[in-house]
């Protein structure tokens, strides 16, 4: 099959599982518990007020027609209004997600190049205290909670020592303006990337600073499977006949591993990513809120607290849309890498 | 051969010990799926009504100083009774108010901020049955609303005294509104900033503050946020009306630091004033040369247009509706340029402090449309601010997801006080931050020059041992009260109130949840203000006995 | 009798990659190890009304806030509770949970899996479809929608927990029933007119079983993680039970004045308890789903 047809396919088959996504978040959120409006408020509020905010927010109509409208509008990007202020869901989604994203990208780095690493380690020391002690560690920091981990961290780090940070995502003043040509800005919601957009160094190292403990944390949780991935992966490529034929021609050890072996793994490495992408955003939602980290996870944890029940199906409507997008994107870039996987 | 069989029976002894151990797990497990017993013994007499179950709310959004504390510690405290049941419920608050407005809160929670410094800020919207409707009690006693109406119309101490030693033994008869406690404000900052005032009004005035050596701004952080808007005709909440104090201007002001007495008033927008004789009549000679941010000058009309705006909008949620202006003011007259007249309807004694009070500054006519409220527009802080006459202008003000995120102030080039170096910081950042945690971090690490509201009292004291920072206290003027909900039974009935205000130990309250950084208050009046009577004392402390008596009777327990 | 020694032997015939003995015995001890944690953990939880020394209820036992001491070994929290009480008393809810969760996968996941995938066709495809969305879903934050609408609760907890899991189940019982359908022994016994139903419990469901255990309990560990989670973002219980994920979610307040007792302890056992359930997971996981798992 041609990479064109597996594209094709490929996208054929995730839009009925997004269009299944969407449905059941509808139907969690519209009747699981009946109505979302009367649960906003609690108990007692007059029958005029309640049938005024439903109106508002398009809760009075039949199910069916809010099932389509809900359709309708994320096509058009409209992901509902809060409950809070009528204001469109998409706006505060959109303002709050940059943080997030560069989160679960620092994090990804972190959780590949420890678990990478580790995991190489844990291969070439095959049976040893060392290989067993890791190997120990992978399952371990992923029974650790990521907010407790993350309390430890901050402990630790801010408060005992000072070294760093955490709380918020920078201090004020120093928020990275972008690119600027001309009169016109341009930012990306990337601190890392607008600081370098800038040209400001010393807002680079103000945002990386405060990015390194949350990041750090979110990617030792889930560092553990690439461990297992990559050690698993190394174990049978160090036995195959071109890395001995590499050492017999004396190639450094290091250079052999790193340079050859290694290469070996970067598809399923690749893949692992695109399905721990799920993972990551789970674990954002409570590492943002240890960290008061303002991205869309603390967004999310906010309006539960205020039953803002239509801004919750916004965002988790969002992450499920990101979250098939990316996993279409990694099976796409696989298979163009890997001629083997065509369906 | 011999290894071999080894094995087997390692294998087997592991198959035989995991069986076992998973047997006791799920024999566990499933004595662990069982209803786990409640606290004390459930006893019920054989002709009883059981425990006295009580539904008691508490708001959870950081508005109130750990009020989760304060529940776990009420609910403790009720529940040593041994004759009491108490159940929490939380809310945040945009839902706590609704629920208040609602009337579904059989006891909940509430505080207070002073508007102007008289007992009658704190005793007419509590227990004056329409002064006391905002919070949808539904406590009505005659009686009291004659007593509260006669002693704000007059002006003499010792007659006050009278009145208001009467409202405070009823206040306890009745037991409508139980005070609890009374708390200092305080503000964290760098070492060398200065001129930091707490006072009796609980403002915090920007313009006196110097900045840390060498720089020209002030970063603040805060939990706060604005409710409503920063508009002097709805803000009622104390964020707001702390942007209205330091961008917008005044008559009169309360001289920072003092105790708020009679003679403690500074000219603001006012240089000298008078009553008359019956107290009816007030004059304002108005201070000549200032000039609105576009220009135009200040005059005599932007002080009748400001009071005009604020009496005939009377929006629900506005201090003027709140406090009850329209029953005080009959009407505003501008006599000359620089002259205004305030006639009364009765011969308010506090109106001084009332004029001081942020609900009576001045606006900008031109920024402030007879008939609506300004609100924020995004993008726009001038459009969101129609006050221009303080020591600073409001010159950004932006949100993130909906939520306050930072606010600018730069001083104000026609400020009538530069010639007297004020404000002293030309510039303050506001950083607002989504929890005491974050704000405590964020003043540990530096990040922040001052952290002003809410810090936990754990931080604070643990912000007291730190040498990096300097704690400065302050005179406490906000209280916290349980309310009663009297459309529900049983708390109809004021000798359940009674009950449950006598098992209250407030010693206990300050010392667990403020590690005794408030103090215990007996009476709606604050400590330290005049005819303040600790009149609660006489329910006791603790007084678990009468509690138990009083439920008993009704047939509890 | 002689069907049972038959399917006895297809357990045993199922059980690939047995080559490496040594393998099979590290299972065991992980097994055995984690068995034994998760045993202590119960054994501590239920026996808590009796061997604790306070009530972990009971406020001002102690002075607020105090550092680990002879009186206190973990310290008093903020409301001076004894952590050590807390401790002892606080894995009760997330018990609770996890074996109600695990419960409602079981009734609800394995006649799923095992219907759609030996039946085929329509069924199998739908079924599919529908796990694998919820599947590739971010657990956690599916939980918190869910848990947000349901309300507080153990039963709402479990409840949230046991839709984002079903998919796992259902995964893995595909797989092998897949797998075992088209062993000859199975297709014997259909042509000798075995009827479905007799195929589907006496001969596949047997075999599976091992791998609903391995899951199962690799769900538990997952569930006490969720549950923590949840009630981290607010979706707990109320106050008045002692819980580590409470202690976990409040203690975050106390970290700026250097109450690191409050959050280490109740932290601690979770990570005992995920972690004695994740060992025996994995433990049985690499004896009866050998490929499976990775």
């Amino acid at each position: 099959m041609s990479l064109r047809s597996y594209v094709i396919a490929r996208i054929l088959l995730t839009i009925p599982m997004i269009m299944l996504l969407l449905t059941f978040v509808f139907l969690v959120v519209r009747v699981l518990p009946g109505d979302p409006a009367s649960l906003h408020f609690e108990k007692q509020v007059s029958p005029e007020m309640l049938l005024d905010f439903k109106r508002r927010l398009g809760l009075d109509k039949p199910l069916i027609v809010q099932y389509f409208e809900y359709l309708v509008g994320l096509l058009r990007g409209d992901f509902g209004k809060s409950m809070q202020d009528f204001s469109p869901v998409s706006q505060q989604i959109f303002s709050a997600f940059p943080a997030t994203l560069e989160l679960a990208i620092f994090s990804s780095i972190i959780m590949v190049s420890v678990g990478v690493v580790l995991g190489v380690q844990a291969s070439r020391s095959y049976n040893s205290a060392r290989d067993h002690s890791i190997r120990v560690f992978g399952i371990a920091s992923y029974a650790i909670p990521v907010f407790f981990l993350g309390e430890v961290v901050i402990m630790i780090f801010a408060i005992y020592f000072h070294l760093f940070p955490a709380g918020d995502r920078i201090y004020p003043g120093m928020a990275p303006t972008g690119l600027t040509i001309g009169g016109l800005h341009w930012s990306s919601g990337l601190f890392v990337l607008d600081s370098i957009l800038e040209g400001n160094p010393t807002k680079l190292g103000v945002s990386l600073r405060y990015l390194f403990l949350p990041s750090l944390t979110l990617g030792t949780v889930l560092c553990g499977i690439f461990i297992r991935l990559t050690r698993g992966n190394m174990l049978e490529t160090l036995q195959l006949d071109f890395v001995t034929a590499a050492r017999a021609r004396g190639i450094k050890e290091t250079t052999v591993v790193y340079g050859y072996a290694l290469r070996n793994a970067f598809l399923p490495i690749l893949t692992m990513m695109g399905l721990q992408f799920a993972a990551l955003l789970a674990g954002a939602v409570l590492t943002e809120t240890t960290f008061s980290w303002p991205g869309l996870g603390r967004y999310l944890v906010d309006r539960i607290s205020f039953r803002d029940y239509t801004a919750i199906q916004g965002v988790v409507v969002f992450f499920g849309i990101l979250v098939a997008m990316v996993s279409l994107a990694v099976d796409i870039i696989y298979a163009y890498l890997d001629p083997r996987i065509r369906f | 051969m011999k290894l071999h069989l080894n094995k087997k029976a390692i294998t087997r002894m592991q198959g035989i010990g995991i069986i076992v151990i998973l047997v006791v797990i799920a024999v566990v497990g499933i004595y662990a799926t069982l209803p786990s017993p409640g606290p004390g013994p459930t006893t019920t007499t054989s002709a009883g009504k059981g425990k006295f179950v009580i539904d008691w709310w508490y708001e959870s959004s950081g508005h109130y100083p750990q009020s989760a504390d304060q529940a776990a510690v009420y609910k403790a405290q009720m529940e040593r009774t041994g004759i009491i049941t108490v159940n929490l419920h939380a809310a945040d608050w945009p839902s706590y108010k609704k629920n208040r407005d609602a009337e579904m809160m059989p006891v909940y929670v509430y505080g207070w901020y002073p508007d102007y410094l008289d007992p009658d800020d704190y005793v007419f919207p509590f227990l004056h049955s329409q002064g006391g409707g905002w919070l949808h009690m539904n406590y009505k006693n005659p009686e009291m609303d004659k007593l509260i109406e006669q002693a704000r119309a007059i002006s003499d101490p010792t007659q006050r005294d009278q009145f208001y030693q009467q409202v405070q033994k009823i206040m306890v008869d009745d037991a409508a509104i139980v005070p609890v406690f009374q708390s200092s404000a305080w503000a964290v900052t760098k070492p060398d900033v200065g001129g930091v005032v707490l006072d009796i009004t609980q403002n915090m005035y920007y313009w006196l503050i110097t900045p840390p050596a060498g720089k020209d701004t002030l970063v603040v952080g805060t939990t706060d946020s604005v409710e409503t808007n920063v508009d002097v005709a709805e803000a009622y909440d104390f964020f707001g009306l702390n942007v209205v104090l330091n961008t917008g201007a005044g008559l009169v002001y309360i001289k920072p630091g003092s105790g708020a007495g009679p003679n403690d008033f500074t000219p603001g927008l006012a240089t000298s004033w008078n009553a008359s004789a019956d107290g009816l009549t007030w004059t304002f000679d108005l201070r000549q040369g200032v000039k609105f941010s576009d220009g135009t000058v200040f005059d005599s009309s932007a002080v009748k247009y400001s009071f005009d705006r604020s009496l005939s909008l009377y929006l629900d949620d506005s201090s003027q509706a709140g406090i009850g202006y329209k029953d005080i003011i009959d009407s505003v007259e501008a006599t000359s340029k620089y002259q205004v007249v305030f006639h009364l309807k009765i011969p308010f004694a506090p109106f001084l402090s009332l004029m001081a009070f942020q609900g009576s500054f001045i606006v900008n006519p031109k920024l402030a449309p007879m008939d609506k409220a300004v609100n924020y527009v995004e993008g726009d802080a001038h459009a969101s601010n129609p006050n221009d006459l303080g020591p600073y202008l409001l010159s950004s003000w932006s949100r993130k997801a909906g939520k306050d995120y930072e606010m600018k102030y730069d001083a104000n080039p026609n400020y009538y006080g530069i010639a007297d170096g004020y404000p002293k910081t030309q510039h303050i950042v506001i950083r607002f931050y989504s929890d005491a945690t974050a704000l405590a971090l964020a003043m540990k690490s530096g990040d922040v020059d001052m952290a002003f509201r809410q810090l936990a009292s754990s931080d604070i004291k643990s912000l007291q041992a730190d040498t990096t920072v300097k704690v400065w206290q302050g005179t406490g003027a906000f209280i916290q009260y349980i309310c009663f909900q009297e459309k529900i039974a049983p708390f109809d009935n004021p000798k359940v109130r009674q009950a449950i205000a006598a098992a209250l130990n407030r010693q206990e309250l300050v010392d667990t949840v403020f590690l005794g950084q408030a103090v215990p208050l007996y009476s709606m009046i604050p400590n330290g203000m005049a005819f303040h009577q600790d009149a609660y004392k006489i329910l006791g402390d603790a007084n678990i006995t009468f509690t138990v008596s009083v439920l008993q009777e009704l047939g509890y327990g | 009798m002689k069907n049972e020694k038959l399917q006895g032997r297809i357990v045993v015939q199922l059980l690939p990659q047995l080559r490496n003995l040594r393998q099979r015995g590290l299972a065991g001890w992980a097994i055995l190890i984690g068995a034994a944690i998760v045993a202590a953990m119960a054994i501590m939880t239920v026996t808590s009304p009796w061997i604790r020394p306070y009530d972990p209820i009971v406020i001002n036992v102690g002075p607020i806030l105090s550092p680990p001491s002879a009186q206190f070994p973990l310290g008093t929290n903020h409301l001076g509770q004894d952590m050590l009480s807390r401790v002892y008393s606080g894995g009760a809810i997330m018990f609770q949970v996890a074996v109600l969760s695990v419960i409602v996968c079981l009734v609800v996941g394995v006649p799923i899996g095992l219907f759609a995938s030996y039946l085929g066709g329509y069924t199998d495809k739908v079924a599919s479809l529908v796990m694998d969305s919820i599947y590739a879903f971010p657990g956690l934050v599916l939980a918190i929608a869910i848990a947000a609408m349901l309300g507080p609760g153990v039963v709402n907890m479990a409840l949230s927990i046991a839709v984002v899991y079903v998919p796992s189940y259902f995964r893995i019982i595909r797989s092998q029933v897949l797998t075992i359908k088209e062993l000859p022994y199975v297709e014997a016994a259909t042509i000798m007119g075995a009827k479905s139903r007799t195929t589907l419990f006496r001969y596949i469901l047997p075999n599976v079983i091992p791998s609903i255990v391995a899951i199962a309990t690799i769900n538990f560990a997952d569930a006490v993680l969720t549950s923590a989670g949840l009630t981290f973002v607010g979706l707990g219980l109320p106050v008045s039970t002692p819980d580590w994920g409470w202690d976990l979610t409040y203690g975050r307040r106390l970290l700026p004045s250097g109450a690191w007792w409050v959050i280490a302890f109740p932290g601690l056992m979770v990570v005992l308890l995920a972690l004695g359930f994740t060992m025996m997971g994995e433990g049985l996981s690499e004896l009866f789903n050998p490929r499976l798992q990775k």
